[in-house]
């Protein structure tokens, strides 16, 4: 999905600048829901005992001085952020503070006064995820037969004029079904965004070093190719695949110079953050490490230590030479949650990116040989 | 003057936003940005009872006459009546 123009130019100048322009907020780990491939997903027991929830003052206090630093662009997530106790009165302070706020949810328990809350102070956009396309599925998926609640709520706030994307996770139980489900999210009228990767889940666990709920990364590289084929109209299908068969960009000029890897060169840690459930920053959702606690020494301690701590990672060597970089993106999240390091190269993911792009040549020729 | 709709004022790395809050995120889906003049005009827009007193402040702040003036502040409300904020 194209980024808006002025939302690239603050994230560019921010990124230069260091300032901590785009925010997650995990308001908790719990979820009503509950998904084998989840990467934060706790029980409330499990969470109990790993430690506290944050309160929503606590909350509005971090996002106070998060708007000071510079934050404009802020996502709600979980869990489930409307299972929070105090999420009503995060959701109402925050959205008056003058953030771009946007919130991923599961869609269950958007309706009522929730469903009101939202009309009365929109968000900028809802994420919500599609699960399966009926009861049954997301009974399978989910633990909750919820499908009818969270399509009827998705068209409520869609009729109420809200902006709600609707995600894709494509994942073994619910492959067979992913024509249905993108054929399901354009239905509802709503922008979609799915993906065929699923992130390992050593938040959850930390033993879980590249494992999840999912299929090979064979398997899952060409459902790639299948979703983008379902995604897109045919003939802007086939020029991607054709564009994607011709020939990928070149090697990097500078790879006799990255023999240690290079740095990060993404967005994270360098304007964009996400507070975990306990108060804790990191760069992303996907990296447990570095983490810099926001209760003890403020937001800006918290962001300058993770800046700090970002620019020591070094990524892959043999990533920074590779043809297809741009292609599978080897990130320090894939680098560390595949392999539990950020030095050693993601395999999960190269195979991934080369089945994606295998599936794609063959989408060429076929439409070659007619 | 009377703003009708719900924004709240950002400085973000040396831009100025206008970022809508309220039910004006779902009527005005984007951000507006402010030089330091707009966004002068806009801090004033709840005190000021018309066009020719915001001319009047401007010229106490800089360096210019009212015929010089006057027809920006004319065009950046023009701009506003437009987007149905004042």
């Amino acid at each position: 999905m194209l980024e808006p123009r002025i939302s690239k130019y603050l994230h560019d100048k921010a990124t230069k600048q260091n300032i901590p322009i785009n925010g997650t907020l995990e308001l908790t780990a719990r979820c009503n829901f509950n998904c084998p491939m989840c990467y934060v997903h706790l029980s409330a027991e499990e969470q109990k005992r790993r430690g506290r929830e944050l309160t929503g003052e606590e909350w509005i206090d971090i996002a106070e001085q998060a708007k000071k630093a510079g934050t404009v662009f802020l996502l709600l997530t979980g869990g489930e952020p409307t299972v929070h106790p105090d999420f009503v009165k995060i959701y109402e302070r925050l959205s008056e503070m003058g953030f771009y706020m946007s919130m991923n949810s599961n869609g269950r328990l958007l309706e009522g006064d929730l469903l009101e809350l939202f009309k009365r102070k929109p968000p900028e956009r809802l994420n919500i995820t599609l699960y399966a396309i009926d009861n049954d599925g997301y009974r399978k998926q989910c633990g909750v037969p919820a499908y009818d609640q969270v399509v009827r709520n998705i068209r409520a706030l869609r009729e109420a004029g809200i902006f709600v994307r609707v995600n894709l996770t494509i994942t073994p139980a619910n492959q067979e079904e992913m024509a249905e489900l993108v054929a399901k999210g354009k239905e509802l009228g709503a922008v979609i965004l799915g993906t065929t990767y699923i992130w390992p889940q050593i938040r959850v666990n930390e033993a879980a070093v590249g494992a999840s709920f999912r299929p090979s990364a064979e398997e899952a590289g060409r459902a790639m190719a299948v979703y983008d084929s379902l995604r897109m109209p045919h003939e802007d299908f086939l020029i991607r695949a054709r564009q994607l068969a011709a020939g990928i960009p070149q090697k990097s000029p500078s790879a006799e110079d990255c023999a240690i890897g290079m740095p990060m060169l993404c967005r994270a840690g360098r304007a964009t953050y996400w507070i975990d459930w306990q108060g804790n920053m990191t760069a992303c959702a996907l990296m447990p490490i570095p983490s810099v606690s926001v209760l003890s020494g403020g937001f800006n301690e918290a962001w300058q230590q993770l800046h700090r701590d970002i620019s020591e990672i070094r990524l892959p060597p043999e990533c920074a030479s590779c043809e297809y970089r741009r292609i599978c993106n080897p990130c320090a999240a894939k680098c560390y949650t595949e392999t539990g390091s950020f030095h050693q190269k993601p395999d999960y993911v190269c195979r991934y990116t080369m089945s994606f792009l295998e599936a794609m040549r063959e989408a060429v020729e076929q439409e070659q040989n007619g | 003057m009377n703003i009708k709709r719900e924004f709240v004022l950002r400085e973000i790395a040396g831009d100025l936003l206008l970022v809508p809050t309220g039910k004006t995120a779902l009527d005005l889906n984007g951000m507006l940005t402010l030089n330091d003049v707009g966004a002068d005009i806009w801090k004033m827009l709840p005190e000021v009872k018309d066009e020719e007193e915001i001319v009047q402040r401007l010229l106490k702040d800089y360096e210019a006459t009212a015929d010089e003036i006057r027809p920006d502040v004319s065009a950046f409300l023009g701009k506003l009546r437009e987007l149905g904020i004042l």
